[in-house]
């Protein structure tokens, strides 16, 4: 037995056989462009993609509803490494993000490339040059040949015309169409769902969303957290288009229930301003009530009111102070104790709620803490020995009372009580939006033009006392038979016989 | 009382316009004379293939358009009660549901007159009557509606766009059922209404494509209207979209050739078991930004169903059960 040496090392001066593709003659190129070609545009794969589609959802729907992200995942499934290692290696933890999921859209849209380079010639073909002569014409389903008749060509014509056909004659033939358009349905539908599938690429590279939660009565943020699904977390400044900061803020929270624990709507008073260099808040840029439903946008970027959380447990107070002086009156939401400064040395705090003081209905007590001039502000916010300290009640059933009957620069008036929430929005962006509707309108369009339309073809020919009819629809062929039959009735030509066993045509 | 009644009349007047009509559309309980009319309409026509098939036939077609009348008059009933589009929460969209497929079966009815639209419309209206009873919970079918819900123009275009778009695909799943049942207990049935049977599911199915499609797309507007974003691959997003990919799926094999008859049926059967389940089984994981009917109870009934889906699948591609040869020879004669 002879041992047949082989070299370990391609020789000098070549590369690797594994790594040299088959050198092809430009004949045998062709084959592999057609075989690549024929593969991407078969019906076979657009079945595949679709399946694969189809049982892909169904898994994405089931495997990790909750959207846990992959370090809580890594958490609950420690140890189980061949667990672990498919959920990293096919993200699971993200399957509609993941590389697979991708890769089978990418797929689809190939396919539907495919299909459609390969189809629109010959659709264009089909509908620019067709067979215009009876007799050339084959398989046709509806027909009728050499029924004696004295009909002539015109009378036939003005017939087809009268039917709304477009007419064309070359000698005794008659070629007449309508509904041409409606082979091109099929294609807008490719289209379409090309433009849809590539605005979702184009969304998924670009597009974001994250959360932020602003404290009603002023609170304000100009940045937001966007959590990803592998568990790392990102935080986005607000910016409009040209890289100028703003900044979101809240000046008040509403919240309707039916009944305690039961939100029948919310809704958040937002302002956007514009952030500038050192810091302070510029020109308002925006102002909107926000809704469920209801969003701001600006800049490209949606403020959805998406929900909501009480920050203190102790409840806030909904005053107004009026100054007297000048005039103004001040909408206030604040927490017990918390020292209102309406003037120099001049502060109030409310230190007392009850919700019906002597029978006179809900009412707060307020203390007024007036420190004489000249004293330094006090470090740990408790009134100096020298301060004078005085209280009073405000009651929300009687709001001028305090205005009339206390003598000061500035008198309350109390609304209710509330607890004290921060609104929590969702903001988001995605610039693909626009695209994806296009493809969808579009869609509407060819599927009403591909399921519901047809383009319907007559070939007569009159000659020597007979007629031939042949009729041909490229879909619903048996709504067009009865269109057949009246245009035969029409011109005294005997009905074809149906023909037996005739499949309803797709 | 009076003075409490004068004063809520002042307050909102159509509020209790309302409440003076709704009790006595509770005691007329139009769902439940539906339920009864579907019921009779198919015996009526179960009797018309043993017996006198003509008139019978006629007959039960008019208790069906009867049956659909008080279904309609209860829908409309319900609208102006609650100021409401139909959709509004799962026990009306089972109302819808069914009210929906039997308009559709009964136009298939007056198009290809076998009977076969008749009998299927009337076991949708029954069936989804059936449901929507099942689903009362505790009796309070207008209940106020969650936030997120709370949008008119929305709920009468995408939900009942897309509730159509359900409808049709358990029409087509019912039509082909009935095929199936059709085979194993008629094996000498006219192949001429077989082909029919054929053109319908292919044309319900072509409808429920297109309103299952646009019913999502007008989801997906809605949810970029107020979420600011298109598509978020929610557990009910992708329920709707799994409804419009099995239709799509389904024409797509016809039109290759990969499926005949008896396939087309079978994917059309399966069309029952994929709407179920994004129309209930997203509600009961209870997940997701769109579950607002939260059921643990129809976990039994949904899986029973989806089993006899199963069963009604390998009898669409399983030979006929009854003697085959007598079949034959009956084909062989004619």
């Amino acid at each position: 037995m002879s041992e047949q040496l082989v070299p370990v090392a391609p020789p000098a001066g070549e590369v690797s056989e594994v790594a040299r593709l088959p050198e092809l003659s430009p004949q045998q190129s062709h084959q592999v462009v057609e075989l690549v070609f024929r593969f991407f545009c078969s019906l076979r794969l657009t079945l595949a993609n679709l399946l694969l589609l189809f049982l892909a959802m169904i898994a994405g729907t089931f495997v990790n509803p909750q959207n846990d992200s992959l370090v809580n995942i890594e958490r609950a499934f420690a140890g189980r490494t061949t667990l672990l290692w498919s959920y990293r290696t096919f993200e699971l933890y993200d399957l509609f993000h993941s590389w697979w999921f991708t890769a089978l859209l990418l797929s689809l849209a190939l396919n539907l490339i495919a299909c459609s380079i390969e189809r629109l010639p010959r659709i264009y073909y089909l509908v620019r040059y067709p067979e215009t002569r009876f007799d050339r014409v084959v398989g046709l389903r509806l027909k009728v040949t050499g029924a004696p008749s004295a009909i002539s060509a015109d009378a036939v014509s003005d017939e087809l015309r009268r039917r709304r056909f477009s007419v064309r004659r070359t000698g005794d033939d008659i070629f007449a169409e309508k509904g041409r358009y409606s082979r091109f349905g099929v294609w807008l539908v490719h289209i379409s769902l090309l433009l849809i599938l590539g605005g979702g690429i184009f969304g998924r590279l670009t597009a974001f969303e994250g959360t932020v939660n602003v404290p009603q009565g002023g609170g304000q943020a100009d940045a937001f957290i966007e959590r990803r699904p592998d568990g790392g977390q990102f935080r986005h400044r607000l910016m409009d288009g040209k890289g100028a900061r703003f900044f979101v803020q809240c000046d008040d929270f509403r919240l309707k229930e039916f009944e305690p624990g039961r939100p029948k709507a919310f809704e958040s008073d937002l302002r956007l301003f514009r952030r500038m260099p050192d810091g302070s808040a510029g020109e308002e840029l925006a102002r909107q009530t926000i809704r469920v439903n209801e969003p701001l946008r600006y800049a490209g970027l949606t403020f959805y009111q998406a929900s909501y959380q009480q920050l203190e447990r102790a409840p806030r107070a909904r005053i107004s102070v009026l100054d007297k002086t000048t005039g103004t009156q001040q909408a206030l939401l604040v927490a017990p104790s918390q020292p209102i400064e309406a003037a120099d040395g001049l502060s109030y705090q409310l230190v007392d709620y009850q919700e019906d003081f002597a029978g006179l209905g809900p009412a707060v007590q307020v203390v007024r803490i007036e420190e004489p001039p000249g004293t330094p502000r006090s470090t740990d916010g408790k009134p100096s020995a020298a301060a004078k300290i005085t209280s009073f009640w405000v009651f929300n059933k009687r709001p001028d009372f305090d205005r009339d009957n206390r003598p000061d620069r500035f008198a309350f008036r109390f609304d209710h009580i509330t607890p004290y929430y921060a609104t929590g929005l969702q903001i988001a962006r995605d610039p693909s939006t626009p695209i994806v509707y296009l493809g969808c309108f579009a869609l509407f369009g060819g599927i009403g033009i591909a399921f519901y339309t047809s383009h319907k073809r007559i070939w007569a020919h009159v000659a020597s006392g007979k007629i031939s009819l042949g009729g041909a629809a490229h879909r619903n062929l048996e709504a067009f038979s009865g269109e057949f039959e009246e245009l035969c009735d029409a011109l005294g030509v005997p009905r074809p016989a149906p023909r037996k066993g005739a499949q309803a045509a797709a | 009382m009076a003075e409490l009644v004068a004063i809520d009349r002042e307050a909102q007047p159509q509020a209790v316009r309302h409440a003076a009509w709704e009790a006595p559309f509770n005691r007329a309980q139009p769902f439940y004379l539906g339920m009864i009319l579907y019921v009779l309409a198919a015996l009526v026509l179960f009797a018309s293939w043993l017996w006198k098939p003509l008139p019978l036939q006629r007959a039960a077609f008019g208790v069906l358009a009867a049956g659909a009348v008080v279904h309609t008059a209860g829908l409309a009933a319900r609208m102006a009660l609650q100021g409401r589009p139909p959709v509004t929460n799962l026990y009306s969209s089972a109302i819808f549901v069914g009210w929906c497929a039997v308009l559709v079966g009964i136009v298939l009815e007056r198009l290809y007159r076998r009977g076969f639209g008749t009998a299927v419309a009337a076991a949708c209206g029954f069936v989804s009557l059936i449901i929507a009873h099942h689903l009362t919970g505790d009796g309070d079918t207008m209940e106020m509606m969650r936030a997120v819900l709370d949008s008119n123009i929305w709920l009468a275009t995408h939900v009942v766009t897309i509730t159509i778009g359900y409808s049709g695909t358990f029409l087509a799943g019912m039509l082909a059922a009935g095929y199936a049942l059709r085979r194993h207990l008629a094996p000498r049935a006219d192949p001429a209404t077989t082909r029919s049977l054929v053109s319908m599911v292919y044309g319900v199915i072509c409808f429920s494509l297109f309103f299952s499609f646009v019913g999502t797309v007008l989801g997906g507007i809605w949810a970029d209207q107020s979420w600011g974003r298109f598509w978020g691959w929610d557990p009910k997003e992708n329920g709707a979209l799994l409804i419009v990919l099995w239709n799509a799926i389904i024409l797509h094999a016809r039109w290759g050739g990969y499926v005949r008859e008896r396939g087309l049926m079978a994917m059309a059967v399966f069309g029952n078991v994929v709407t179920s389940v994004s129309w209930f089984g997203v509600n009961m994981l209870g997940i997701g930004l769109h579950s607002y009917g939260f059921m643990e109870k129809a976990f039994w009934p949904l899986s029973t169903f989806i089993a006899s889906q199963l069963v009604l699948m390998t009898l669409c591609l399983v030979p006929p059960l009854r003697s085959h040869a007598s079949a034959k020879l009956t084909s062989a004669r004619s």
